[in-house]
């Protein structure tokens, strides 16, 4: 059919179009191997418990959002009772055990990105950016099966008797939405920052580095002339004049690197790098978790 | 199934392109984007013009167990997170619902906060800020 289609047109720019849609359907038609998306389904269990940890603890001192100040993002949203929020939290807290092995993950998935989203939309004040991040991959992931591997599911399946379901052969469409959404904080992050002389210059950098230096005396790492001299150096702008370009580069790089094929190993591995090295030097919640992991979805989903 | 996905990218990068325009840079993923610190003084000021300070709390209630996310302990400099202009906004937003939600006090008649922030090592920069005028709970009345 597309070959008939290909002949009755006769301009080069009409059949170029006609090549990148018959492209694209193809690639949305696509099946594969989504045994990493199942690795990473488990692993987003995980991340969702800490993600919740500092509701919880809150719950735990029995202080639901609306007893302190909160901020709704619209007036219409629907707030829940105290003990509806906490149950809600609870339950939130049950379906990432299930995402963790696996149990009905084709429903939990779904359920626990649904909670989440409800928690987050509450108050403007719970807005973050690794929350964000983490509900792109829970809304993304509920779209697959992921129950196929690394998950009770299929021994479930097998005890019943029932034949298992083939890993190696899934529609792949909510990972190419997903490997898109996931490039984009990076080509943001790197962008924003390009456009900022106080980031470009370093400034923003050194600063932090300036008023969070003296975490390093009076811990472990005190003492050990390598960790004094890394700090001592870290703390000049001449250092941060060299390493916010690279930091704003390296982002900019990932967002390309990994939808390229010939670079995305390389960037597979400086986007792991990249997190772990945010996760050593700051605090910033679930995201460096999040980033390392999400190296998952690059893998190829080839069916062999 | 490509329309869902284009509308699916089409709003996050609406939202990347918004957030340039949003003091909390909602769902545009700029993280770390700046340095800026900020601390504040927060008082009760009365019909008569008098202000007193709420850093020691008022009528049982106090600042850090009403407002725990985002714009709590602002007495000492603290980093602004997302930025000075979304702590700024959550400033104000905390003023009002704390006014709202003190009923005990029957006589202040709104809370003012004055706000010092440095914005990436520039100057000091001093902001105030108002919550709406109260209105006093019934039991006030008796």
């Amino acid at each position: 059919m597309t070959g008939k289609v290909l002949d009755s047109v006769s301009s080069p720019g009409a059949t170029l179009w006609v090549r990148c849609g018959s492209q694209v359907q193809s690639l949305l038609g696509a099946r594969g191997n989504v045994r990493a998306l199942c690795a990473l389904r488990g692993i987003l269990g995980v991340l969702v418990w800490l993600h919740l940890k500092p509701f919880l603890k809150r719950m735990g001192e029995g202080i639901a959002y609306s007893d302190v100040f909160y901020d709704p993002w619209v007036s219409w949203y629907p707030e829940a009772s105290r003990s509806v929020y906490f149950a809600i939290l609870i339950l939130a807290c049950i379906t990432a055990t299930c995402m963790v092995v696996g149990l009905w993950s084709r429903v939990v998935t779904p359920m626990t990105f649904v909670l989440l989203a409800y928690n987050l939309f509450l108050s403007e004040t719970f807005f973050r950016h690794n929350r964000h991040f983490l509900l792109v991959f829970l809304g993304c992931l509920s779209f697959v099966d992921t129950g196929r591997a690394f998950a009770l599911d299929v021994w479930i399946r097998r005890w019943r008797g029932k034949p298992a379901l083939d890993v190696r052969d899934v529609p792949l469409w909510p990972l190419w939405m997903l490997r898109g959404l996931a490039v984009i904080p990076y080509f943001a992050s790197g962008f924003s920052k390009a456009l900022d002389p106080d980031w470009r210059s370093g400034v923003v950098t050194w600063d932090r580095v300036l008023r969070y230096r003296h975490h390093v005396q009076g811990s472990v790492a005190e003492g050990i002339p390598f960790v004094e001299g890394l700090v001592a150096r870290a703390s000049t702008l001449e250092f941060h004049s060299f390493f916010a370009p690279l930091a704003i580069g390296t982002e900019l790089f990932l967002s390309v690197g990994l939808l390229w094929n010939p670079t995305r190993r390389l960037a597979m591995v400086v986007a792991f790098l990249f997190h772990l090295s945010i996760e050593l030097s700051a605090s910033v919640q679930v995201f460096s978790y999040l980033g390392m992991a999400a190296v998952l979805i690059w893998v190829s989903p080839k069916k062999t | 199934m490509a329309l869902f996905i284009a509308v699916v990218w089409g709003a996050q990068v609406y939202f990347v392109v918004r957030a340039y325009d949003d003091p909390h840079v909602h769902f545009g993923y700029q993280p770390f984007n700046e340095s800026s610190i900020w601390r504040g003084e927060i008082w009760r000021v009365f019909p008569d013009g008098r202000r007193v300070s709420i850093r020691e709390g008022w009528e049982g209630y106090h600042w850090d167990v009403l407002v725990r996310d985002r714009v709590r302990n602002p007495w000492n400099f603290r980093r602004a997170d997302s930025g000075v202009g979304s702590t700024l906004a959550f400033v104000q937003e905390a003023l009002h619902w704390v006014s709202r939600h003190t009923p005990n006090d029957c006589e202040t008649e709104y809370l003012e906060a004055r706000i010092e922030y440095v914005h990436n090592r520039r100057e000091p920069q001093f902001q105030v800020f108002r919550s709406a005028p109260r209105e006093l709970a019934p039991e006030c009345d008796l």
